[in-house]
């Protein structure tokens, strides 16, 4: 069982205030989204988790299964089993998709990742995700389209084998097609690995395939509202403002 | 494969018949050796410099008509001047690709594109530890020649790169394409620079340049990292990628950056 703590975050880009007094707690096996409009924090929140230097941290603590990890580098944190699947994945010239998944792996197992396996893993994985296997020749994400890229960050998650999922956005830039493959896949690892994961996305498509055990509303840099799935088809339904002018009269009384 | 081999003063070829080369003593007060290649045929040739003294070339290349020619380079020395002056002829094409892991390099690179339709394709990198200048020229002076002209620099420790990159077309020389791209990433706060210069007295060329000096990107690195990647290791992975150049020895490289960047 392991579990991921936010408590009382308060994070500054530039002198503006993102996150105000943010608080999550993520537990193996559960899937936690977050909702909200743009512009809240959502990307910054899952940025700061795996700790972007470019945020500083004005107060709060991270925890990871008790242990503060606020100092930790993003490496670090990732070798703890945090993943991150990023809403826009940069490209790497010049470095392949192959030597970049084996060096990475190779540092998670701590030994070099045998060839012959990696190869056979990878393109079991790649068929799974209905990938081009060429494409792990390729330079990362290089001349990927934006489907492509985020099918790449599933199959790293996938070689990388992590206990905490985080994906921002993954949704975005998906075909009808492959936001299935990319949902059955994730739900397919959760229920593998019981990982916990933490959704951030716009739409309730997503959550055809991925089904969350909490739905939370994000605004201003911190949760408003939680609730299950059915606070999505009300999502669709009226919009965030009305939402969120309930929940104000909620505070109001 | 044609190979010559610079060790120091010593210069040994196992050459075939596709070139011949010259290689004269040296006679002036410049202490400096020269090396005539004539290519005759198709074929590559390796160039290794292989010993850690102060060499001192120059090194002229022809290329005889509709000959295509590759040459390679890697140069390992503590410090090297060396002056190339490449002679394409018509419809002659060339590769020129260099990997220079050296201390304080000086370089001269003249190429004279004479012939009707001579292209060049040119590829120098380098890792900087101390003052590194290329002078390159093109001139091309025949109708319808190409130049693509790449030059890549990491610096480190005491590495500080300048770049002088000039084309030159005169008029009434035209359908030409020039094409320059020089790139530094700066791992140390010395000066570099990059002067890309364009002479061009006629209208209808094709010409662009790019000249870019920064570190690797913050994303790249996270990116990176992101996936237990420590950044030593990162940064060996985007080195890698951006000094990635074919010399016909590609694990060599590969060692020179591990030697660096573990």
């Amino acid at each position: 069982m392991h579990i991921l703590k936010l408590e009382d975050l308060t994070v500054k880009i530039e002198n503006k205030i993102i996150l105000k007094d943010f608080n999550l707690t993520i537990k193996s096996g559960e899937t936690h989204a977050i909702m909200g409009p743009n512009g809240t924090g959502k990307s910054t929140l899952s940025k700061v988790i795996m700790g972007d230097n470019n945020y500083t941290l004005e107060k709060g603590k991270i925890y990871f299964d008790d242990k503060l990890i606020n100092d930790l580098t993003v490496d670090e944190r990732a070798r703890l089993g945090i993943f991150l699947g990023l809403q826009m994945p940069p490209s790497i010239d010049g470095v392949t998709n192959a030597d970049f998944l084996r060096t990475a792996r190779s540092i998670k197992e701590g030994k070099e990742f045998k060839l012959m396996q990696f190869i056979k893993e990878i393109n079991s994985t790649t068929e799974k995700l209905s990938m081009d296997k060429d494409m792990i020749h390729r330079p990362v994400n290089k001349g990927f389209s934006g489907g492509e890229r985020k099918k790449n960050e599933i199959l790293q998650m996938y070689m990388l084998k992590p206990n905490t999922v985080i994906l921002d956005e993954i949704d975005s830039g998906l075909d009808v097609d492959s936001l299935k493959i990319v949902g059955e896949k994730v739900e397919k690892y959760k229920k593998e690995s019981n990982c916990s994961i933490l959704l951030i996305t716009h739409y309730q498509r997503l959550l055809n395939y991925i089904k969350p055990d909490f739905v939370h509303i994000m605004l201003d840099g911190k949760i408003v509202k939680t609730g299950g799935l059915e606070l999505v088809t009300e999502l669709e339904k009226n919009g965030y403002k009305k939402i969120l002018e309930n929940n104000t009269d909620e505070v109001k009384e | 494969m044609n190979k010559l081999i610079v060790n120091g003063d010593e210069i040994t070829s196992d050459i075939n018949k596709t070139i011949n080369v010259n290689i004269k003593e040296k006679t002036d007060i410049y202490d400096v050796t020269k090396i005539e290649i004539e290519v005759l045929k198709n074929t590559e040739l390796v160039i290794e410099y292989i010993n850690t003294g102060i060499t001192k070339l120059d090194i002229n290349i022809k290329v005889l008509k509709n000959v295509e020619f590759k040459l390679y380079e890697l140069k390992e020395e503590n410090e090297i001047k060396v002056q190339y002056k490449y002679y394409l002829e018509e419809f002659s094409n060339m590769l020129v690709n260099k990997f220079y892991d050296c201390n304080k390099i000086k370089e001269l690179v003249l190429i004279y594109l004479n012939g009707i339709n001579s292209e060049i394709n040119y590829n120098f990198n380098t890792i900087s530890k101390d003052k590194q200048k290329i002078d390159l020229m093109v001139y091309h002076n025949n109708k319808n020649t190409i130049s693509n002209i790449t030059n890549k620099a990491v610096n480190m420790l005491n590495g500080s790169t300048t770049f002088n990159i000039t084309g030159l077309v005169y008029n009434k020389i035209n359908d030409c394409i020039i094409n320059q791209n020089n790139r530094i990433i700066n791992l140390n706060d010395k000066k570099c620079t990059i002067n890309p210069i364009l002479l061009i007295d006629e209208n209808d060329v094709e010409a662009n340049h790019s000249a870019i000096i920064g570190k690797f990107s913050d994303k790249e690195l996270f990116y990176l990292m992101s996936r237990g990647i420590n950044k030593e290791k990162a940064l060996n992975l985007l080195i890698k990628g951006f000094l990635a150049i074919d010399i016909k020895s590609k694990n060599k490289i590969k060692k020179i950056i591990d030697k660096y960047w573990r």
